[in-house]
């Protein structure tokens, strides 16, 4: 190891910068890659990451990271800790693999992006372990689901889920397209790292590692609390961008970037880890509710960190507030309703103790979205499966490319109308959940107009035959892939205690 | 914002690593005096925090560990913090500006 202090050559080594002369600046760091914002090279030179790492500590630690981890994967890979797993944390921890493994390859894009085009080299620096970190996050989520493949084929969806058209990962390209493989380095520094990564990824990576523990999944536990530890420090990566946005007079852009992706975060996290923690994790080992890990990692956390810098909570936040009573109780409704469509078995989760838990958690909720299932689970057991399945599809917002459960909302008394909001735009018209889906696409319509939504392709007749087996096969899914309940509704025959998994 | 709740700092260690986290805990005590230290342990992640601004110095938590310890190699237990971070030679500080 060097004997000086790591400040003592640090900055030395880190700023290789200089000021090109072959080419024209613009021509090395085109603004639509880079965005400039005006702000003179030399300023960007001023980049300051606060979280500060020698290439040479990170090689060592992330060695010893991968090594602690895959030692609790090869262990745990010999016991039988898997097949002792809840059937609904199984269903929790299929739905994160899928949604999220191959994402992190994507990342990885986003990040190089930031390590070429960043105006600083302090910045392609971090970026670069950025990148490597996300090339991590990609194999290890990868590996650790093909060791299940014996045990659940469904595994594989780490590999597939990105390369088909289901509706759940149309959504997740759609924003990881718009967060990071398809955006310029200084958004991508904003919205990914400070935004999505410093916010809402400790919702699913320490909020699901504590449910870990509880279910006894040390193997997941371990797996996705390490994995944190890389976004703890290459998410630094937005401070410094931010204080020379706004250094320069750019707050209202900085601003705009923010509440552009939170929202975007919000949705997908309250579809991925709301159903998760509310519905999937068994009620023994709930640690929190899900609004009570938002009301720690973001309501608070989150929103001290972002005014510091001067920023203000978003211009929909009571919006905001008022959906996290109420937005993914009225997804999982949905998802379950539409469980064929999924690569994991949603598992209904509204026994009477689980109900009692839910209406502690959420007051009301017995009275509003206790009702759809009390139907659901009188149809479940006079024996009428096929009025719990789906006939039809749902409309789908052209933003989040998330189902509209709008009418959800509104009889649970938290939206003044049922209906979508609707938005005519070049001769096409656009359907919204929400004021702020609509507002993203308002901002920057070109960005967005030409994608269609799986319902838009389903009318446009691309989706052959236009019937819910059409439907299901051009998602991807084959009958024994096609999601059903976890726990063969154990839940609607439930009588005051939760009943043992898959009686 | 109308909502005046004390603004916690401080690290967030990963529940895997429950003796650093214990050793944490230890000199953030000794290098925050007079600062309530709040711990939640949530299993899977143990919150240590105090209000407004977190110390934690190399030497602390030598000192609590009973062996070297470069801060560098926080890291892989590091999962991740509340507030803003400064990291220097011999020391972290987590803190926040704003006062509102």
């Amino acid at each position: 190891m060097p004997r000086l202090a790591r400040s003592e050559w640090y900055d030395l080594a880190r700023d290789m910068n200089w000021k090109v002369s072959y080419v024209e600046e613009s021509d090395a760091w085109p603004d639509e890659l880079s965005t400039a914002k005006g702000i003179p090279m030399e300023a960007w030179w001023g980049w300051d990451e606060p979280y500060k790492v020698s290439y040479r500590e990170y090689v060592h630690n992330q060695a010893g990271k991968d090594a602690s981890v895959y030692a609790v994967n090869s262990v745990v890979a010999r016991s039988k800790m898997f097949s002792q797993l809840d059937e609904g944390w199984k269903s929790a921890i299929l739905a994160h693999y899928g949604a999220i493994a191959a994402a992190e390859y994507l990342a990885s894009i986003g990040e190089s992006r930031m390590g070429r085009f960043g105006r600083a080299a302090a910045w392609r620096n971090m970026a670069l372990y950025g990148t490597l970190d996300e090339i991590r996050h990609g194999q290890i989520q990868t590996y650790f689901p093909y060791g299940l493949l014996d045990r659940e084929p469904r595994a594989d969806w780490a590999h597939k889920t990105f390369h088909t058209n289901e509706w759940g990962a149309i959504a997740a390209r759609h924003l990881f397209d718009d967060m990071f493989t398809a955006n310029d380095a200084v958004s991508t520094a904003i919205q990914l790292t400070f935004t999505f990564e410093t916010g809402f990824t400790n919702l699913q990576f320490l909020g699901m590692a504590a449910d870990a523990m509880e279910v006894g999944d040390i193997d997941f536990g371990a797996l996705i609390s390490s994995i944190q530890t890389d976004e703890a420090r290459h998410s630094q990566q937005g401070e410094p961008t931010m204080k020379l946005l706004i250094e320069h007079g750019h707050k209202d852009y900085a601003q705009k970037l923010v509440d552009h992706m939170f929202w975007r975060s919000w949705h997908v996290f309250a579809l991925l880890t709301g159903l998760s923690m509310d519905y999937y994790t068994p009620l023994e080992h709930r640690s929190h509710s899900f609004k009570e890990f938002m009301d720690e990692w973001i309501v608070k956390q989150f929103l001290d960190q972002f005014r510091d810098f001067g920023l203000e909570p978003s211009w929909y936040w009571e919006d905001f507030l008022k959906e996290t009573n109420w937005y993914h109780h009225a997804l999982h409704l949905g998802v379950w309703f539409w469980r064929p469509t999924v690569w994991w078995n949603p598992d209904g989760g509204v026994s009477p103790a689980e109900r009692e838990w839910l209406e502690e958690k959420y007051p009301g909720w017995n009275d509003t979205f206790g009702r759809y299932w009390d139907v659901i689970a009188e149809n479940v057991r006079n024996g009428r499966p096929e009025l719990t399945l789906p006939e039809t599809f749902p409309m789908v917002c052209n933003m989040c490319q998330i189902p509209l459960c709008n009418p959800a909302g509104h009889a649970a008394g938290h939206l003044d109308s049922p209906v979508p909001l609707v938005h005519d735009h070049a001769g096409r018209r656009y359907t919204f959940c929400s004021q702020p889906c609509k507002w993203i696409f308002e901002q920057n319509p070109g960005r967005f107009q030409g994608h269609m939504s799986i319902i838009d392709r389903f009318l446009a007749g691309q989706i052959q035959p236009p019937t819910v087996p059409g439907a299901l096969a051009y998602m991807g899914l084959s009958p024994e892939e096609m999601g059903r309940d976890a726990t063969d509704c154990s839940w609607a025959f439930a009588n005051g205690t939760v009943l043992t998994r898959g009686a | 914002m109308t909502d005046r709740h004390v603004k916690m700092v401080g690290p967030v260690v990963r529940g895997m690593d429950a003796d650093l986290a214990e050793a944490v805990i230890e000199a953030v005590e000794i290098d925050n005096p007079g600062a309530q230290v709040h711990v939640d342990d949530r299993g899977g992640y143990i919150r240590v925090s105090v209000p407004q601004r977190c110390r934690l110095t190399q030497t602390s938590l030598e000192e609590a560990l009973g062996r070297p310890f470069p801060l560098a190699q926080l890291e892989p237990s590091l999962s991740a913090f509340a507030g803003r971070m400064n990291l220097t030679d011999d020391e972290i500080v987590w803190y926040l500006d704003r006062e509102d």
